[in-house]
């Protein structure tokens, strides 16, 4: 009788961490949207990290241009060349932010980056 | 008259020397004992009763967690859990010394752009650790955009790099221009309401209309102070997910 009990619960206990994979399963998409949804949502959060994202890339590239024409002496080469270069980066910062693809430096996912890419033109034109 | 950023200025409260080290107790750094010692007292005492059913200092303090427990949920999934205490006591820390700087005379220990640095900087190296310890030497790969055309990867790769250096930048300077901006906004409004009543007579009520801009300031930068809290807080997140999930 006893012993009956127990692998009656085992099969429960099975059968219940089996449920719990499927439902923990099921939300692992919802947690990848997420990203998207939890930065977009507030605009105020959104324009302020706009803003700075784009000051600091000038700022950091023209400050590691700089740095490197002092130590190879080659005022100002460097520091017009990682100018640019900083300003690129900083405006692909903006473009990642507001894409949703969070902040990794070449964090391109395809499954992401298509469904992204698929999403954005008809969200554009009517949201502006 | 008082200059509005005379309230940045750091004061030296007693001078230590430790081991020949010259360690110095500023008014800065009063307030950021200030934030550890309030925000632990807050988590403590609210904490205390431990009711099934809590009361409101107990409802506030399990918001909080359950707050910074669904961000760290949502933004870096369940191999986030063992950074849980450090993005808990990162919120509650910045929280805490924007939400202290908001009272009169107190002082922003979040103003100062070399104390914001020093966290952005810490969180950038540690991230940058996780992700070397846990991927090895293809976590270089991480600055190698996918499906890019040969001839531009150098490029692709420099500008990928400068943009991974622009982070602790980024996130101090966000949290710091913030506060700076809104201390400074609310003290020249104070200092333009002194200075139409000190004009006396029928300009006395003139000088109401900065005051009703203060209150309404003051509102916005609990908002601001708050909502910076969180900024730096998810960015952090975000940043663990990149170092933790490398594609």
């Amino acid at each position: 009788m006893a012993k009956k009990d127990t692998s009656d619960n085992k099969a429960k206990a099975a059968s219940l961490s089996e449920r719990i994979r499927q439902l923990e399963e099921r939300q692992e998409p919802a947690r990848l949207n997420n990203n998207r949804a939890a930065m977009s949502s507030n605009g105020l959060a959104m324009a302020g990290r706009v803003t700075t994202e784009l000051v600091a890339g000038l700022v950091v590239g023209t400050g590691i241009g700089w740095a490197l024409d002092q130590w190879l002496d080659t005022t100002p080469i460097l520091m017009v060349v990682m100018f640019f270069l900083g300003a690129a980066a900083g405006m692909m910062n903006v473009w990642r932010a507001l894409t949703g693809r969070g902040m990794a430096a070449g964090f391109f996912d395809e499954k992401r980056q298509v469904s992204s890419e698929e999403q954005a033109p008809d969200e554009k034109s009517r949201s502006d | 008259m008082h200059s509005p950023v005379e309230q940045f200025a750091i004061k030296v409260l007693f001078a230590l020397n430790l081991f020949g080290f010259d360690i110095q107790f500023t008014n800065s750094s009063l307030f950021m004992v200030l934030a550890v010692l309030v925000s632990s007292a807050f988590l403590y005492f609210a904490m205390a009763p431990a009711a099934t059913v809590p009361g409101r200092m107990q409802g506030l303090a399990e918001m909080l967690y359950e707050f910074v427990s669904d961000m760290v949920r949502s933004n870096v999934g369940s191999e986030g859990r063992p950074y849980f205490p450090f993005v808990f006591t990162l919120f509650v820390f910045v929280l805490f010394s924007n939400l202290l700087g908001l009272i009169p005379y107190s002082y922003t220990t979040t103003s100062q752009i070399i104390v914001t640095f020093a966290m952005a900087m810490f969180i950038f190296i540690g991230v940058t650790l996780i992700a070397l310890f846990k991927h090895g030497l293809h976590f270089f790969s991480f600055f190698v955009p996918a499906g890019a055309p040969k001839v531009l990867i150098p490029f692709l790769v420099l500008i990928e790099v400068i943009s991974y250096f622009v982070r602790p930048v980024s996130l101090s300077v966000r949290l710091f221009a913030n506060m700076l901006a809104g201390h400074t906004m609310l003290k020249v409004f104070g200092g333009l309401a002194v200075m139409i009543a000190s004009a006396g007579g029928v300009f006395v009520a003139g000088s109401i209309l900065p005051l009703v801009a203060i209150v309404g300031l003051t509102g916005l930068e609990i908002l601001v102070a708050v909502l910076q809290a969180y900024v730096f807080t998810i960015l952090t997140c975000m940043y663990l997910n990149d170092a933790l999930h490398l594609h």
